[in-house]
This record gives C-alpha cells, structure tokens and sequence, in this order.
C-alpha cells in the first residue's frame, strides 16, 4: 500500500515538474524572443487606406465615474466619422450611466447611439451578444468603459483586418493608475510582462495572441464563423479566440496599440478580477483542448501553444498539487527522488511560486518600456504571485466542485477614478 | 537572549534583500504610466503641421518679404531672404558648404548648390533646392523641386507638387497635398500623396476582359471554407486568366497567373507572387516577400513583412480609394503609380527589378 501511494506520487510530482518545466522553457524562450528575436509589426504603418465600417461596443453596468471619460475621447479619434459608429450598452445601469450616455448621444447622435439594455441575461458577454445584434458594419472593436483610446488607436486596431486572415486584433492595456499603491503598481509590472512580452512573442512566433476582450476587435464573418459570442462563459475573449482560431482565422497583437486602465487597487478586488479570468479560461480549457490536439489543420506548434495558453489558470492548482506530492514524499522517507536531474529541474524551473521565469518576463518587458527602478519592486511581486495563486486555485476547485458557471450577473471592476487621475495622460 | 539575537538576525537576512524595495515603494522615483501619445494618428504631416504653427506663432508680426536677420531663443539665427531668391550666405558658411540659418521665404526660392542646411527652410511660393544639396527639413507652400542629389534628413512638404530629381534620397516623411513625382535611382522612407509618380508613369493599365477568364476552381488541398474565403493547405497556384470572387489564403505560398482577377484579398503566408497584368481589388499580404509583375493593378493594402517588388506599369489604389504599400524593403520600378502611401521601414528604391523573386 505504501509503495502503491508512493508510485502514484512520484508519477504526480514527475508530471507536475515536467509541466513546469515545459512552461518555464516556454516563457524563457518568449522573452528571449522578445529581447533578440526578429519583432513582428506587419499592420502598424497602414496610415492611409479605404477604412471599412466599423462598429466601437462599450458594455457598462454602473460606470457613471469613467464613462464620460471614455466618450469624450472617442468623439476625438481620428477614424473617418462617416465609418464609425460606437454603440455604448447601458446594462440595466442603476446610477447616472444612462444619464451621461443620453448626454453624449444627444450631443454626437451621428457617433454615439445608446443601447439601454433592460431584458435579457446580464454580464458583459450577454450584453456584447445584443448589441452585436445591432451592428452593421464589417468590423466590431470592443473596449470596457474604463479605456481611454487616443486619436489613432481605431485605426491602428482596425488595420490588421485588411489582412484577409485575420478574425480578431487585441492591442495593449497599459495602466494609468500606478500611483494609487503598491498593488497597482505591481499589477502594472505584471501586465507589461503579459503584454509586452508574453503577447508580443506570441506575434513574432505566429503562435496565438490571446484577444484579451477589451482594446480589441472581431471581424463579422468570424465572429459568425465560430458561431457568435455565447453568453455561458466568463471569458468570451478567450472562448472566441478559440473558436475562432479552430476555424482558420488568425488573431493577431498590435504592441504599439496602447490604451490606458484602471487595474485594481483593492486585494479583493483583484482577487474577484483574477478569480473571473481563471474560471473564464478554465471553461476554454475544458471546451477546447481536445479540438486544440485533434485540429491537424493548425500548424503543430501553434496547436501545442494554444494547449498551454489554456492550461496556464489551471496550473496554479497543479503546482499546489505538486508541492503536496513532494511533502508527502518527503515524510514517507521516499526522497531519493529529490536526487539527481528532476531535483536540478525541479530548483530551477520550481523555484518560485511556480516557475520564475515569469520574473524575467517582468524584468525585460520593464526594460523595454524604458522603466529601471520600478523592478526594485519585483521581489513584492513574490507575494502577488503568491496571493493571485491561492486565488486562483481556489476558483479552481470551486468550479470542479460547484456545477459549471451560469452567466447572469455582471463581474466587474470598482473604479476609483476621481478628476484628478487622468491629470496630464489626456 | 541568544534566541532573540539570533531571530533578530534571521529578519535582518530576510529583510536586507528587500530594502531597495521598501525604499523605492517608500521614495517612489519611478511610477509613472507608461508614457502613450494619446494625440498620435500616423499623420504623416505632423512635423510639418507643427513647424507651421511654430512659425506663425514665433514670427507673427514679422513679413517674410523683407531681409531680416535675427537669433532663435535656442541661439540659432533665421534669415528672411525678402525679395532675393536665395538665402544670403557669408563666406565661411560658403567654405564650409553649411548654414545652421533657418531660412524663410515669401518669394520662390531657390538654394545654392551642395550646401547643407542644418535648420528648416520654408518658402511661402515654391522651393527648388540645390543639386547635392542636404537639408534637415523643407516646407514649400507651393511646389517643391528636389534637385538631383539631394538629400533631406527629416522631412519635406509640399502644398502642391513635389517633385524628386534622380538619385535623390529622402529620409523621414515626404508629403504632397497634390502630386508626387519620384525619379528612377531616389531612395526614401515614407511617402504620402494623392497620387505619386514613380519615373514616367502615366498611363493607367487595361483591365482584362472578365468576361474571358475561366472561374477558378477550389484547389483539393483546402482547409477551411466559410462563404467565399478559401484556406489553402500549402501553396496556391491559380492559373492564368482565372477569376474569383473572394479572399484567397494559403499557408505557404501563393502564385497568382497573369491576366487574372481576384475580388478580394490574397494572403501568403511565406511569398507572394502576381502575375503580369493581375487585377486585386483588395489587399495583398505576405508575410514574407511580395512580387507584384508589369501592369497590375490593386486596390490596397499592399502588406509585406520582408520584401515589396513592384514592376513597371503597376497602378495601386485608386484616386478615391488611397492605400498603403509597407514592407521592410520595397522596390519600384519607374513607370508605377501609387495613391496614397509608401512605406518602408528600412528602405525604398526607386530602379528596375532585378529579376522576380521566389
């Protein structure tokens, strides 16, 4: 019995550290990409074209303190105004947010057209499916009610879809309220990782950019290809990403495409924002990892990144799983697997909440940003990892344990914006 | 006591290594956003539109039509060269064949030979500058002459028509709010105008007889189809004088036969190749390199990640309908026409094809 429960941990633990491993070589490999690899801006310097129709969708539920915010710079943008039009869904909204949609619409009625959203399932993918609904042009870009787009970021985001391959853009979230306290500022080290490297390796490698939801567009016909946006999922960016990539169309990143946010600046706050994320892409996981493996039409690689992109929310759960086989092995007296190449893998690639590769993510995207003392913060990030890990851990198991998430409600961000954030950024 | 020192020197350890945080989280010095230009658009004008302002703003009071010599606030001198047609240089900007002066003109100028000029020239009429000639920048309100051998630095407008002479080469932007011609054996960077000129080109290729072309037929080797867009595993040959209605993608590379027409855009992920006398009235992408052959004509985009080669008699975009040709490296041949845009991110050439490419 004792061997028995021994085998079955080694084969845990083994496993465990093999997975960390192929992800440390994996991130390691993205940055090392990023810093000396050939960097792929193929749509960037499209400055002057026939620009199709495009639809801006804005979901907001309760935004009265940024919508006015984000209207504002949206009757600033440079896109042909004859071509564009920005569809704002009031989702059931109980404070002013109807009331200043009304005020710019009435102001703009050629540019802004309110959707005041009353019946129906609520959430952000219910409300993106009815507006949907709406929209006639060939193009959709989608941005949350925080973002603040500049004069040419519609057209950046739209320039990629001249390219007849490609179904889905996602540029970057870059955000704006750093000075808040050390959690944004860490949120802000780690999102330069995930954009600035991680997104960007992804471009250059022609593996799959994620379409992150928001600074983000779809094209029409492979919105429709892959079957609409469904409205049972946490994260309709990655559900759509997968359907769409699974159906031939390529989603790409635009670096360059900047857009500021508001991250969290409470811990429960991000703790709910990270949690979402996690049940959101282990739905995808769950949907599509098999079509993932089975689709000899995707290039090998591409298949096998877009398998670990799925399963990086759920590895939180099997490194905590691992650590468990490990423990145990140890007060079994069956150490002797701690010896020899899988204990040399293991320090390496597990030496640190999981793989420490995501710290030189950091580090060389705040190098590429041109940011220096801001990585002095990067040992807090430890505990950020740490926390973000429980958190989602537990999300994890709650989806396992709990029946499969039905949308219904809106998961969404506070705000803490007050008229001074935005002082000198517009 | 030895329990206590020796767990006060265990958070000392633990700590030591985390002071510059504690510092840096204390002392903020870098904690600002990253710096996005919410104002930036691609406006390939915006230089000149902003040297516009500067100089309505700086010399509001002051008429370019008289001689007037003067110091900026950064210690650089301008001259206004009022009536004359040339700046007036002293004997030791002549020597040594630069001028740090900011020029300005209200009349038609024209500059002295192979000298550099290290600040902006304006002229209010037209500008034709110096044969070897090196500027930093050049705005004319009018048309704008670069004569053979020039070189400007940074960037040049024009109000009307620029004109480049042979061997020119133009780094930064060139813009034109009406026409462009660039002479065989220019290099540049990146150009705009509703319509630009490359050597002789005039005349607009003949489109084939659609009504003679054979429709193309769905290759065996095909991925993914939805509605009229064709995913092609490998390369995708079309035949001569074919015709489709569609977007055409393939995963490697792509051939177009000549004479052929495709409505919609086509896709290479590796080359791309046109036949002569193709018609595309879409985009054209490759993700590696992009041979456009003799009299094509494509509505645009024009999207290369490696090499664009454009041969004679090719018309891109259309007067109503401007585009954009980019790729790192691009090739034209004299005898092509583009509205709109041209942009390489290393390097253009204005010359004849040395052959097609794989």
């Amino acid at each position: 019995m004792h061997y028995a429960i021994a085998l079955l941990l080694k084969i845990i633990l083994v496993a465990v550290v093999l997975l960390i491993v192929v992800y440390t070589i994996r991130h390691y490999y993205f940055t090392l990409n990023r810093l000396f690899g050939r960097q792929r801006y193929p749509y960037l310097n499209v400055d002057t074209a026939d620009w199709p129709s495009v639809t801006v969708l804005v979901p907001a539920h309760n935004e009265e303190a940024v919508i006015a915010d984000s209207l504002l710079a949206f009757t600033r943008v440079s896109y042909p105004r004859d071509r564009i039009k920005v569809i704002i869904v009031n989702d059931r909204s109980n404070d002013n947010t109807g009331v200043i949609i009304d005020d710019f619409a009435a102001r703009f009625p050629d540019l802004i057209i309110p959707f005041h959203r009353q019946e129906g399932i609520g959430g952000k993918a219910p409300a993106l499916k009815d507006a949907t609904e709406r929209v006639e042009s060939d193009i959709i870009i989608v941005f949350d009610a925080d973002y603040i787009p500049g004069r040419g970021l519609i057209k950046q985001l739209v320039a990629p879809f001249f390219d007849p391959e490609v179904g889905l853009v996602m540029g970057r979230v870059v955000p704006v309220n750093l000075k808040s306290n050390l959690l944004t500022r860490l949120l802000d080290l780690e999102r330069s990782g995930g954009y600035q490297v991680d997104q960007q390796a992804r471009m250059n490698l022609g593996l799959v950019p994620q379409y992150g939801g928001t600074v983000g567009g779809v094209r029409m016909a492979a919105l429709n290809d892959a079957g609409g946006w469904l409205d049972d999922t946490l994260a309709e960016d990655t559900d759509l990403t997968y359907r769409a990539i699974l159906r031939g169309w390529k989603s790409v990143y635009q670096n360059r495409s900047e857009c500021f946010e508001e991250a969290p600046e409470t811990w429960p706050a991000r703790i709910r924002q990270i949690q979402r994320w996690a049940k959101g892409h282990n739905q995808s996981l769950a949907r599509y990892a098999a079509g993932c493996l089975d689709n000899d039409r995707m290039p090998r690689w591409q298949r096998f990144d877009g398998l670990l992109l799925l399963g990086v929310y759920a590895m939180s759960l099997v490194t905590i799983i691992g650590w468990i086989a490990a423990i145990l092995l140890y007060y079994m007296g069956e150490d002797n697997i701690i010896m020899g190449p899988l204990s040399i893998m293991a320090v390496a690639s597990y030496g640190s909440v999981g793989n420490f590769a995501a710290f030189f993510e950091i580090g060389a995207a705040t190098y590429l940003d041109g940011g220096r003392r801001r990585l002095l913060l990067l040992p807090f990030n430890q505990a950020n990892f740490f926390i973000s890990m429980m958190a989602v851990c537990h999300a994890t198991l709650a989806q396992i344990i709990h029946p499969p998430h039905k949308s219904g409600t809106w998961s969404k961000t506070p705000r803490f914006r007050t008229s001074d954030s935005l002082t000198g950024m517009l | 006591m030895n329990l206590l020192l020796f767990l006060i020197c265990i958070l000392i350890l633990f700590a030591l290594p985390l002071l510059p945080a504690l510092l840096e989280l204390e002392f903020p010095s870098d904690n600002e956003p990253l710096r996005i230009v919410q104002e930036y658009d691609t406006d390939i004008r915006h230089f000149a539109t902003g040297f516009k302002s500067y100089l309505k703003k700086r010399f509001e009071n002051f008429s370019f039509a008289t001689f007037a010599e003067g110091t900026l606030e950064d210690g650089s001198s301008y001259q206004m060269v009022g009536q004359s047609s040339a700046p007036v240089l002293d004997t030791h900007e002549y020597i040594v064949g630069t001028t740090s002066r900011l020029i300005l003109a209200s009349e038609p100028l024209h500059l002295p030979e192979h000298v550099a000029f290290e600040n902006e020239v304006y002229g209010g009429k037209t500008i034709r500058t110096g044969r070897g000639g090196r500027y930093r920048a050049v705005l004319a309100e009018s048309d704008l002459q670069l004569a053979e051998n020039t070189t400007v630095l940074r960037w040049m407008h024009s109000g009307a028509t620029l004109r480049a002479e042979v061997n020119c080469r133009l780094f930064g932007r060139a813009s034109a709010d009406n026409t462009m011609h660039i002479a065989e054996g220019c290099r540049f960077e990146r150009l705009n105008a509703p319509v630009i000129y490359f050597g002789n080109a005039e005349e607009m290729p003949l489109l084939p007889d659609a009504t003679q072309l054979t429709p193309l037929k769905m290759p065996e080797h095909i991925s993914f189809v939805y509605k009229n867009r064709w995913v092609v595993e490998d390369d995708l040959h079309v035949p001569p004088r074919s015709i489709f209605e569609g977007d055409l993608i393939a995963t490697r590379d792509v051939f177009i036969g000549e004479g052929s027409i495709i409505k919609g855009g086509v896709k290479a992920n590796r080359h791309l190749s046109l036949g002569a006398g193709v018609s595309i009235e879409g985009s054209v992408v490759a993700t590696e390199n992009l041979f456009i052959d003799r009299h094509c004509r494509i509505h645009g985009p024009i999207i290369a990640e490696d090499r664009i080669v454009i041969a004679n008699g090719s018309v891109i975009g259309r007067q109503d309908r401007p585009t954009t040709v980019t790729a790192p490296v691009i090739e034209i041949a004299p005898e092509v026409t583009v509205f709109g845009s041209v942009w390489a991110l290393d390097s253009a050439l204005v010359a004849q094809p040395q052959g097609a490419i794989a």
